[in-house]
Order: structure tokens, then sequence, then C-alpha cells
């Protein structure tokens, strides 16, 4: 192999990461202006972020929320995935399409219609609950996706030999399929995760009156004043996000996303 | 009184594909190797996955020591099973890989780790017992996989196709460790190849497989000196195989390459096969006139394919590796049809 030097990748790379860096360049800004190039250099507004609590409250709603999408959506795929490919049935490749339909639908109509659904057919207001169903109904076909590829490249004859030593569904389920599918639970906890996380168009339907997830607090933040301290909670969402990125890349949680190209 | 130790009756099991066996009836005996033997979809591993339960017959049953076994899951076989792909925990280390069987057996710790420690021993990888599958290479991975369905102590051993994903030097070594752990044993197996070397070194006896039913069995050295069927013959590559043309009553079977006198065979007879020594190839006369059309060149023999200029028939005979002769060389071929094999269709 020759080691040339990746051009190509390089450029990808710059292009992806440079709306970061221009971000994470303006946090550090010692004015009172979100500018770039930065003027000074302060920390100034990261003690601002995080002394604001329009940021935590939003903060921590938009982890509720997040943390309970993702444990539905990975429990739920977990299940469709399984039945999607260890039985067969009627209907087995309509209901695999129509499982990752959410995902062809624009999310603003998603947010609509489970606002609608919640108005309208349940009588309710707006509220945590209703905020969660509306992430999990794109959130379970983004892990059920996931899911069912790390499950498809399972050999099966690991579970039949588990069987034929002796062991019972439950303790096959146990001990051979949940070990093995689960760098790919993972792998979707994380995606479905960050994709909760961030999400405005839903959650601007669903949110209980009075408060906002964090990426609407953000928004609406810049609308009134454009300091600094935005990006500053920005880069320490990006900041997060590497961290728990690092973390699963060293555990090869991350395998199933990108193929095999992650090692 | 019977001897055999495994007995299916009737078993037929119909898949949308066609791989499915059809009303199959045979019987095992104890501490015998029995391979199956056919091409590719005649039923060869249905069949032993549906004697390991892992497929369930549409009818008929599975009788193991007298037990009726049909209904049975998988799991409450004790059967061991080698699959073709070894399927090892990858998860698992080796040790952690041969003690599944018996952890679900819930055993003593202590006796658990003493059988590992023999099974591994037996096929010579106890010094390997902490690595992952990943690891090793594919004679140790097989290795580790027939230790983990020896250790439970099956009722029956069943390989399908457990040395086709190795090299063929490999191959040859493991099939004869195989032979001998099985024989030292005695372990009752059933091994599904598509190989004939293997079914040679391997069977007690060997089943013939072809379209969902057992075409016959016999022990292997007879099935290939004295195969019964056409299909036998045509598979094991017994010898040129000729139609019978027509008999008379009592008398002379005809066939393209000359009329023999009746066989001693009882039923009727399609087809006899010679064997590719039993033909002779002269260049100047006599015998039928044809054309050398291949020469097959392998280590110790000389394959030559004539065809014969009237009735455009293929024979093959066996030559030393030393004969002269040429793609599209005139010759004639003198069948010795006392050593003709007789063919049921």
């Amino acid at each position: 192999m020759s080691r040339r030097v990746p051009y190509a990748n390089l450029l990808i790379a710059i292009v992806l990461l440079a709306p970061l860096a221009a971000v994470i360049a303006t946090s550090l800004n010692a004015g009172n202006y979100a500018v770039f190039p930065p003027k000074g250099f302060s920390l100034d507004w990261f003690s601002e972020a995080l002394g604001n609590t329009r940021f935590l409250d939003a903060l921590r709603l938009s982890f509720v929320v997040a943390v309970a999408s993702t444990v539905i959506s990975i429990v739920v795929g977990f299940l469709a995935a399984y039945a999607m490919t260890r039985y067969e049935y009627r209907g087995q490749r309509l209901s695999q399409i129509t499982a990752l339909g959410p995902l062809t639908v624009p999310e603003i109509v998603v947010g609509l219609s489970v606002f609608v659904f919640v108005a309208l057919r349940l009588q309710q207001a707006p509220s945590i609950p209703a905020l969660v169903l509306g992430h999990c109904v794109v959130g379970i076909p983004i892990g059920l996706q996931v899911i069912v590829a790390t499950m498809a490249s399972q050999d099966v004859a690991l579970e039949q030999a588990a069987e034929t030593l002796g062991a019972s569904s439950w303790r096959v389920f146990r001990t051979i399929t949940l070990p093995l599918a689960t760098p790919g639970l993972i792998g979707a906890s994380l995606l479905v995760f960050i994709f909760s996380f961030d999400n405005i168009s839903i959650s601007l339907f669903l949110m209980p009156p009075g408060e906002s997830t964090l990426p609407v607090v953000m928004y609406q933040y810049l609308d009134f004043r454009p300091d600094p301290s935005i990006a500053a909670m920005s880069t320490l969402l990006v900041a997060l996000g590497l961290i728990v990125f690092f973390v699963l890349h060293r555990i090869g949680a991350l395998k199933h996303l990108t193929g095999s190209g992650l090692r | 009184m019977s001897t055999s130790f495994v007995h299916l009756r009737g078993l037929t099991t119909e898949y949308g594909n066609g791989a499915g066996i059809r009303d199959i009836d045979l019987e095992i005996r104890r501490g015998e190797m029995l391979v199956l033997l056919g091409p590719s979809g005649c039923g060869k591993t249905t069949l032993l996955r549906t004697i390991a339960g892992l497929a369930a017959p549409d009818s008929g049953t599975v009788m193991v020591d007298g037990d009726d076994i049909t209904s049975l899951k998988a799991a409450q076989r004790d059967m061991g099973m080698v699959f073709q792909t070894w399927a090892l925990f990858p998860h698992l280390t080796v040790a952690q890989n041969v003690a599944y069987g018996l952890k679900t057996r819930r055993q003593a710790k202590s006796e658990i780790t003493k059988a590992i420690g023999e099974a591994l021993e037996l096929v010579q990888l106890a010094h390997l017992a902490d690595r992952k599958p990943g690891q090793l290479s594919g004679g140790q991975q097989q290795r580790v996989a027939l230790a983990r369905a020896i250790v439970i102590n099956p009722r029956v051993l069943l390989l399908d196709e457990p040395l086709s994903a190795l090299d063929r030097r490999i191959r040859m070594e493991l099939r004869s460790d195989l032979r001998r752990l099985q024989q030292e044993l005695g372990v009752t197996g059933v091994y599904v190849t598509h190989d004939h070397g293997e079914a040679l070194a391997l069977g007690d006896r060997v089943a013939v497989m072809n379209e969902g039913r057992i075409v016959e069995i016999a022990a292997p050295r007879e099935l290939f000196v004295r195969p019964r069927h056409r299909f036998t013959a045509h598979f094991l590559d017994a010898g040129t195989i000729v139609d019978v043309d027509g008999s008379e009553p009592g008398g002379a079977l005809h066939t393209p390459l000359g009329s023999i006198a009746p066989l001693a065979s009882a039923g009727e007879i399609a087809a006899i096969c010679i064997p590719a020594d039993a033909i002779a190839l002269e260049v100047d006369g006599p015998g039928i006139p044809g054309t050398v059309v291949d020469l097959d060149y392998e280590q110790s023999s000389l394959t030559v394919s004539v065809q014969l200029s009237g009735s455009g028939i293929l024979v093959k005979s066996a030559q030393p590796l030393s004969r002269e002769l040429y793609s599209g060389q005139p010759i004639h071929v003198v069948a010795d049809l006392e050593r003709a094999v007789p063919l049921a269709s």
C-alpha cells in the first residue's frame, strides 16, 4: 500500500467540520456579539451559558425526552427487528417497508400528525409523553434500520447451535442473540438519541405549555440576544457528542453504522 | 432383534423450493458412522436437521434407542451438531464455547472444568482455551466445534459438511482425526457431505441421496465398485454408463458396446456401468471406432474421453500417464463387458 495523502478525505472533513470550527471560535469571543473571526479570547460565555436557567431547564427537558424516546424506540425496534429477521410470516416484506415509512415523511408533517392525534383524538394538550411519542414515530424506524442490519448479518446457525446444546429459547436469546446484537443496539441508541436531542420540527408541535427543548430555546434566544453564549452552549454539546462518539468507537459499537469502515 | 439405534420412518418434509425429503426410511446402527452423500439440494441437510430437531417433518417419526423423539425440540434431543459454518459463539472463548452445552445441563462447575479440559485435549486445543474463535485458524475452529458437540456426550453426533470450508490439506488431516475420534468414542454419527473422498474415508455405510430420497445404502467400497443404481454410478463417476437397448427373454443384454450374457442380478436392468480401467484403447483395430475428444491428466492417471463414431456415445477410459494420445485421434474402443456392473434406473 502506498501512503499517499488522502486529499479527498481531508477535503470532505474540512467541508463538514468548518461550520463547527466557526461556532467553537465564536464561543471564545471576548466581546458582546457573536462575530467571526472572534475578537479577543475569553471563556466568559461558557459560564454565561451554564448560568442561564432557561438553557438548563431546556437541557433537562431535552435530555429526559431523548432518553425516554431512545429507550422506547430501541425496545420496540429490537422486538420488531427480532420478528423480522428470525421468523417468517405473511406480509413480512410489506411490514419491513412500512415500518420505515416515517423516515420518508417530512418531520414537520410527522409533528403535525402526532399533534392532531393527541389534540383531536385523545383530547390532550401537548405534554412530555406527547413529545416522546412524536420522537418515537421517527426514532423507532431509525433504530429498527440499524438493528435489522445487525441481526440480519448474524449467522442463524449460532442460535441453532445453542439450541442443539440444550438451551431454552429464553437462554438462547439471553446468551447468544442479545450479546451479539448489543453493538448494534448501542449504535442505534446513539442515532436515536441524537435525532431526538436536536429535533426542532416535531418538538415545535408537541412541547408542553411553558416548556421548550434545548434546540428550540437556542433558536428563540438567537432572535433577541445574538451573544456568544449560544455558541458556547453549542460548543459544549459538540464536546459532549465527541466524547460519547469516542467512547462508543472504543467499545466497537460503531461498526454497524459504518459498515466495517471504522476500526 | 434390531440393531438399529436411530430409526427413521416415513419422514417427509416438503419445502416450497423442492429441497425437502420424501418418505425416508432409514436405520442407523449404534456406533456406526453413516454418511449422507448427494448433490446439493438432494435433501441430505434437511434430513440431518430433521434428526437434530431443527426442522419439523410434515409426517413420519424419528426414533432414537426406542424413544419416539419426533415431537421433541432440538434442545431436548441430546444431539451434538457440527455446522457447516461451525457456528462458534464469537463473543465467547474457546473454553466457554465448549462449556455452553454443559452449563445448560446445570452441571457442577468442577465437572464442567474437567470435561472442557478433556474435550479440548481430545482435539488437541487445550493450549488455546482462552482464545476467541476469531483468533483461530479454520481447522482449529472446526475442532472447537467438534469438541463442543462431543463434550455433552450426545446420543448422536450430527455433522453438516464440517470440512467443506477448509483447505484440501487440512481437510484430509481432519477427516482422519474425525474418524479416529468417532471410533474411539463409539458415538453414533451422521455425516452429510457431497464429497466422495470424505464418504469413502469416513463412512461405515454411505446413503446416496437424490431428489429427497435415499437411492441406495451400502458400505463405501461396495458403493464405488458395485453401484446398483444409475444415479449412484453417475454421481460417483464410477465409469461409462450405457443404456441397455433390449434383452432377449432370459438371454443376452444388448448395449451399444456389445452384448453380454444374462446377469444374475435381480430386478430390471436399465443400464450398465463399465469402469474406466475395463476399457482399452487400440490404435489399429479391433474394437468400436471412435475419436479421442478429451485428455484429462491427473496426478497418477490419465482419463481419456472417446466419442464413438456411430452412436455418439462418450466413453471414458483410464490409461497410464505415459500413453501418448492426442485430441482428435481416431481410436478403437474395446470394452471388457465381463466387468460391467448392472444398474437399475
